[in-house]
């Protein structure tokens, strides 16, 4: 993330007004462990860094690594938290957020962190998350039933558009959702959650697939026959990573294959229960179990009628 | 009463031979060629019947277009050999009995000619019924969207009523505050989904709304807009309301005339067409369910034809509903 000098002003201006240097090298530390101010500063210890000047140092080093975003964070939280049984009150916050609004970026209070307003941008990693570190995502995956049989039977340019048609769904109902398409290939893919309610985002979207599907295969299908999907949702650690092969070798990942592939009816959701018990009733009733689960709890959802 | 028989076969009046025993009837044969001609002069309440034997398939048409036509009267088809292909045309057509090969060979009785008399009335004031419909409003289309609506002009439009189920248990289970935020998200939730197809919410009343949408003649888009209201009812609970209820609404959907005002200035209308809609919506609706009116039939694609099921006749309308998803 790219940031501003005026926000860099602002927030230096504000992080000197509202604390002393130690805690402001403390909350340093909290980012980057052993972080020295004297020694950035080139200062001897035995000489006092004027408020101002510790704040400019401390979080152009924060910009320079890339940190920036989450020294604010520390300062939200401090602001709403304390620290160490003290409370502080951080002058000019509000502003700060409005100019990371102004810059493309919201504040997530769920998961406290700063992400890319949707409205603005989309970028894989949400504008802040970072290669190698594990976070803690929702996965949704969808696989096109019979992809193989559809290839092979119909005509490629209807398969394209039909293709195309789902994957328009698909992004419709993630996108409003925040969710970031992180593997798309020929006969379905993977989505990822990770901010606000994700488990929630993440079954509300897969119902509206299911919905949309319905609706797509009965008056707009191109196709002679229907098209069917298995959709799975599961959550758990992963490291981020660009690379799409590195995230399919994560052990969350290498699960909800196995959920959709192996416990998934054409035209439904299965969720795994970690998913299952964060929901609302008001969702969660709308699952039954999956009888042959092979131990574990897992739970569908399918369209029915009357 | 007159019993009136157009045959050209000889034999045709011994069906009767009971029926003239009777008083209550009085027999009057003809040949067919006269049918034109007499069944003008035919007593209204009579029952005429038409031998089909040796008829030419256009004869048996006119013939029977000639018969429905007069409105006044009942009647039946005589086929003593059979031949009739689809009997049950005959009756989709107005028949109100057939005498076919087995009953040729018995004589009517006057107990049967009784039930077919009875039938045949009961169909007449079922077709009363029918007439009684409010007759198609000639339409003054809208357009596309508002440019050119104008206030105090009637125009056709396409109306949705959307109505919360259970009002009375809501307010009881919900603080006045958490009820208007329940209901303010319920409103911007159907303004979002009514705004794509122009549509506007044009009245609103505690737990109903009457969103309008201009009606072009050719299109009825908020059909699949209400559907996707009832597939979706679980996910809009749970992601735009909140409250972890599952929220039960009611939805009806007509195409009609009303003079137009802006929102705020509804009070002074009198509208049939918004008065009708509100009835429905609110006293033949049932909780969780999606009706539409025959106005609106013409406009149910294809695709989604069989999940709309006859619900029966409402102020003279015919009603669909949407097969409830589970």
């Amino acid at each position: 993330m790219k940031v501003k000098p005026t926000l860099i002003n602002l927030t230096v201006k504000a992080l000197a007004a509202s604390m002393g240097v130690k805690i402001m090298e403390v909350l340093a530390k909290k980012l980057v462990p052993g972080y020295d101010l004297y020694e950035r500063k080139g200062f001897p210890e035995s000489i006092p860094i004027p408020n101002i000047d510790a704040a400019r140092q401390i979080l152009t080093d924060m910009n320079r690594l890339e940190l920036f975003p989450d020294y604010v964070n520390l300062l939200i939280k401090v602001q709403s938290e304390g620290h160490m049984g003290r409370k502080y009150r951080i002058s000019y916050l509000r502003d700060i957020i409005k100019m990371f609004a102004e810059q493309g970026f919201i504040y997530d209070g769920i998961n406290k962190i700063f992400v890319e307003n949707p409205r603005i941008r989309r970028t894989r990693n949400w504008g802040t998350l970072r290669n190698q570190e594990e976070y803690i995502f929702t996965f949704l995956r969808l696989d096109i039933v019979k992809n193989s049989e559809l290839v092979r039977k119909h005509p490629a340019e209807l398969i394209q558009k039909t293709y195309s048609d789902l994957r328009d769904i698909v992004d419709i109902a993630i996108e409003r959702r925040n969710g970031r398409v992180w593997n798309w290939e020929g006969d379905g893919g993977l989505v990822a959650f990770y901010f606000s309610y994700k488990n929630l985002l993440a079954v509300v979207s897969a119902m509206e697939i299911i919905h949309e599907i319905f609706i797509y295969n009965r008056l707009f299908r191109k196709l002679d026959e229907p098209i069917r999907v298995r959709l799975a949702i599961h959550n758990g650690p992963c490291e981020y990573s660009e690379n799409e092969e590195d995230i399919k070798k994560g052990e969350t990942v290498r699960k909800i294959i196995e959920i959709e592939s192996g416990y998934t009816k054409p035209n439904s959701i299965t969720v795994s229960n970690t998913v299952h018990v964060t929901l609302d009733t008001v969702l969660a009733d709308q699952f039954k179990p999956v009888e042959k689960s092979g131990g574990a709890k897992y739970f569908y959802y399918e369209l029915q009628w009357e | 009463m007159d019993i009136v028989v157009f045959s050209d076969s000889k034999t045709t009046g011994r069906f009767f031979i009971k029926v003239k025993k009777s008083k209550k009837y009085t027999l009057q044969l003809h040949p067919c060629a006269e049918l034109k001609k007499i069944v003008k002069k035919v007593r209204t309440g009579s029952f005429v019947y038409y031998d089909i034997t040796n008829r030419s398939e256009e004869d048996i048409k006119k013939a029977v277009r000639q018969l429905d036509g007069l409105g006044t009267i009942q009647y039946g088809i005589i086929d003593p050999r059979g031949v009739s292909q689809d009997i049950a045309e005959y009756f989709h057509k107005g028949a109100s009995d057939y005498i076919g090969k087995q009953l040729a060979k018995d004589q009517l009785t006057g107990k049967r000619l009784q039930r077919v008399m009875d039938f045949g009335i009961e169909k007449q004031q079922r077709g009363a019924v029918k007439e009684e419909k409010p007759e198609k409003p000639e339409y003054i289309l809208s357009g596309s969207d508002w440019k050119d609506v104008k206030t105090g002009s009637e125009y056709t439009f396409i109306i949705m009523l959307i109505e919360l189920d259970g009002s009375s248990r809501l307010k009881k289970s919900y603080h006045r505050d958490q009820l208007d935020t329940l209901l303010q998200r319920f409103h911007d939730y159907i303004t979002y989904v009514t705004e794509p197809n122009n549509g506007r919410i044009w009245m609103s009343m505690d737990t109903t709304w009457l969103p309008l949408f201009p009606f072009n003649g050719s299109r009825c888009s908020p059909l699949l807009t209400c559907f996707r209201l009832m597939l979706d009812r679980n996910i809009i609970s749970a992601e735009d309301i909140g409250f972890n209820i599952p929220l039960s609404y009611r939805i009806s959907l007509h195409i009609g005339n009303t003079v137009y005002k802006k929102r705020g200035d509804t009070g002074q209308i009198v509208s049939d067409t918004i008065n009708s809609v509100f009835h429905l919506g609110q006293k033949y609706a049932e909780p969780g369910g999606f009706y539409v009116t025959q106005e609106v039939f013409p406009f149910i694609p294809k695709g989604l034809d069989d999940y709309f099921i006859p619900a029966g006749v409402f102020e003279g309308r015919e009603i669909r509903r949407m097969k409830v998803p589970k």
